[in-house]
């Protein structure tokens, strides 16, 4: 798996819709002059960034997924499923609108960039909030998954509304920053990013004692000395955190977050987090790259949406997973 | 006070609360648990056996009155804490079917492991004794999703075992086995108790086969608990007080439960 990554990694320096010849990308990757300099902002300020965002995106979505399933004890919970992207969309849109009329990320300041997160992170323990409400009286797992669905809805009819009330172009700006892309995130912002991603899958890693216990469920884990309510807000944080993040910055990716834990656990063999986290987290990143790379395809120096092909990728995977629930162990 | 006593409640009153109001269930239960000793909770369906015992093993909270834990109330206790004094095996359907056995025995471990739960030496040889203890030797390694309902509740105990408790709180472990397990495990949690020191308190349905294992027998009934030895809840007739009303009798002599009435009387 790690060659894999590291592998796909390179593909996604090495290919880009624009052709650069690979001795002039080794050569800049290098630190030496390249023949043309534009190629030389292409490499290190487009696909430099956006691979190392596809590599932070895919683990963070991958994992608050994993984390998610691990907690509802169902093994259709996700950050999109749940309303928690939605939520923080609902966020960042709020404070795009307040901020001015446009709804893109791209080219804002250091300051408005962090209200913009803290509104995301914000929609996303607030849908969080409802959902732990809910999940108090409604033992249902699937009615629970069904609310979350409801409220993804509600969302998204707010920032329709919203939406009514911005301008023509952050309308559009919003619309293309709907469609997801790990581009969005240029090298001045990397560094923030990165470290933000980075402090949510150190916190996911901390969890892993408690995420073993709660597959138990919860009496059980709190008979092995778990605090329950310090463990739920703690990996409830950690999922909003890094929904957030990936949301503000690449626009809400789905199935990344539901495919990749079950694709990680079919590999592997095993739902022991241990093992688990660590491997969800290298498949998230495969994943991610792999879709990235998938994007650029066409070769016609055009890019497909992200959102066009997570589908095409995590669908197949979840039907499958559901047709052989009786065959599959970790159901049982 | 008495060394021996794990346990003491007083004027314990369980249920639970709904909306603000109180939903009482059983009150002024007063009751000890001491060491070594298997002690079956038995009584009707819905009667609160459940109840009861997560009251006890602090899963839930009691309405009003006390529950003291080796001389100290158990509010005061943390989590932490209580999970090296009570371990428990539930009815809960657990998601669990992708760890190994000896995964499932080892998160019984984790009041003891350190941050990232990894195992010592000595915990990996606690859990490989558990589990030959339980009879699971030979599946160590298999999934728990292959394991027939007695196996799962066989490791389940053992997860209880390696949790090294004084008290192992068990709620219903031998429902939906057949004789023979009901049997085996049943003797086996026997032995626990009189070999390892520690206290059993199980919940059950099979009260015939209580009578000639417990030590203590807890008769629950929507009048109250009643607590005493086997034989002396037999000779003062309180078995029957179990299933007042209905259609069936307890025999003193066989130990056994009948029916009332004969539908087809003999000829």
């Amino acid at each position: 798996m790690t060659v894999l990554l590291i592998a796909l990694f390179l593909c996604n320096v090495f290919c880009g819709s624009v052709d650069i010849p690979c001795e002039e990308t080794f050569n800049i990757l290098c630190g030496g002059e390249a023949s043309k300099e534009s190629w030389k902002y292409i490499i290190l300020d487009s696909r430099m960034p956006q691979a190392v965002t596809a590599l932070l995106c895919g683990p963070a979505l991958a994992v608050s997924g994993l984390m998610l399933q691990t907690y509802f004890n169902n093994q259709l919970a996700d950050p999109s499923i749940l309303g928690i992207t939605s939520g923080s969309s609902f966020g960042v849109a709020v404070v795009m609108l307040v901020l001015g009329g446009a709804m893109g990320v791209g080219n804002l300041e250091f300051s408005g960039f962090l209200a913009v997160l803290i509104g995301a992170v914000v929609g996303a323990l607030l849908v969080m909030a409802i959902l732990l409400f809910f999940s108090t009286f409604v033992k249902n797992s699937l009615t629970l998954l069904i609310i979350g669905i409801m409220i993804g809805y509600l969302t998204s009819s707010a920032i329709s509304l919203l939406n009514f009330f911005a301008t023509a172009e952050g309308v559009h700006s919003y619309v293309i920053w709907g469609l997801g892309t790990f581009g969005g995130v240029s090298s001045s912002q990397l560094p923030f990013f990165t470290s933000t991603i980075l402090i949510g899958l150190l916190a996911s890693i901390l969890l892993i004692k408690p995420l073993n216990a709660l597959l138990l469920g919860e009496r059980y884990a709190t008979n092995l000395g778990i605090n329950i309510r310090l463990v739920r807000n703690l990996i409830l944080l950690t999922v909003g955190l890094l929904t957030a993040c990936v949301t503000t910055f690449c626009g809400p990716i789905a199935f990344i977050g539901l495919a990749v834990p079950h694709i990680s656990r079919l590999l592997l063999g095993s739902s022991n987090h241990t093992s688990l986290l660590p491997f969800t987290m290298q498949t998230g990143s495969v994943i991610a790259l792999f879709c990235n790379l998938a994007c650029i395809f066409p070769n016609n120096g055009s890019i497909l949406p992200l959102n066009a092909i997570t589908p095409l990728l995590g669908a197949p995977v979840i039907i499958y997973v559901l047709i052989n629930q009786r065959k599959i162990q970790y159901f049982n | 006070m008495d060394m021996s006593t794990l346990i003491t409640a007083s004027e314990l009153c369980i249920g639970y609360h709904n909306k603000g109001e109180h939903l009482q269930i059983h009150q002024h239960l007063n009751f000890s648990l001491r060491r070594g000793e298997l002690i079956s909770l038995c009584g009707p369906n819905g009667v609160g056996k459940s109840t009861l015992l997560r009251t006890i093993a602090n899963l839930q909270s009691p309405l009003s009155g006390e529950i003291e834990v080796l001389g100290r109330q158990m509010v005061s206790y943390s989590e932490k804490e209580l999970s090296r004094i009570i371990a428990v095996v539930l009815t809960d359907r657990a998601n669990i079917g992708g760890l190994s056995v000896e995964e499932v025995v080892a998160l019984g471990r984790q009041p003891y492991t350190g941050f990232f739960g990894r195992l010592s030496r000595e915990d990996k040889s606690l859990v490989k004794s558990a589990i030959q203890s339980v009879g699971m030797a030979d599946k160590t390694n298999r999934y728990m999703a292959e394991l027939s309902d007695g196996e799962r509740q066989k490791v389940m105990i053992a997860k209880s075992l390696v949790q090294e408790c004084p008290l192992v709180i068990l709620d219903e472990p031998t429902a939906f086995l057949d004789v023979a397990s009901r049997i085996e495990i049943t003797q086996l949690l026997h032995d626990i108790a009189h070999a390892q020191n520690k206290t059993v308190l199980l919940s059950t349905h099979d009260i015939e086969q209580a009578l000639q294992l417990s030590d203590q027998l807890w008769l629950l009934t929507k009048d109250g608990l009643q607590t005493g030895s086997p034989e002396d809840l037999v000779a003062n007739h309180k078995i029957d007080t179990l299933f007042e009303g209905r259609n069936v009798v307890f025999d003193e002599k066989t130990w056994t439960f009948r029916s009332k009435t004969r539908i087809f009387p003999y000829t």
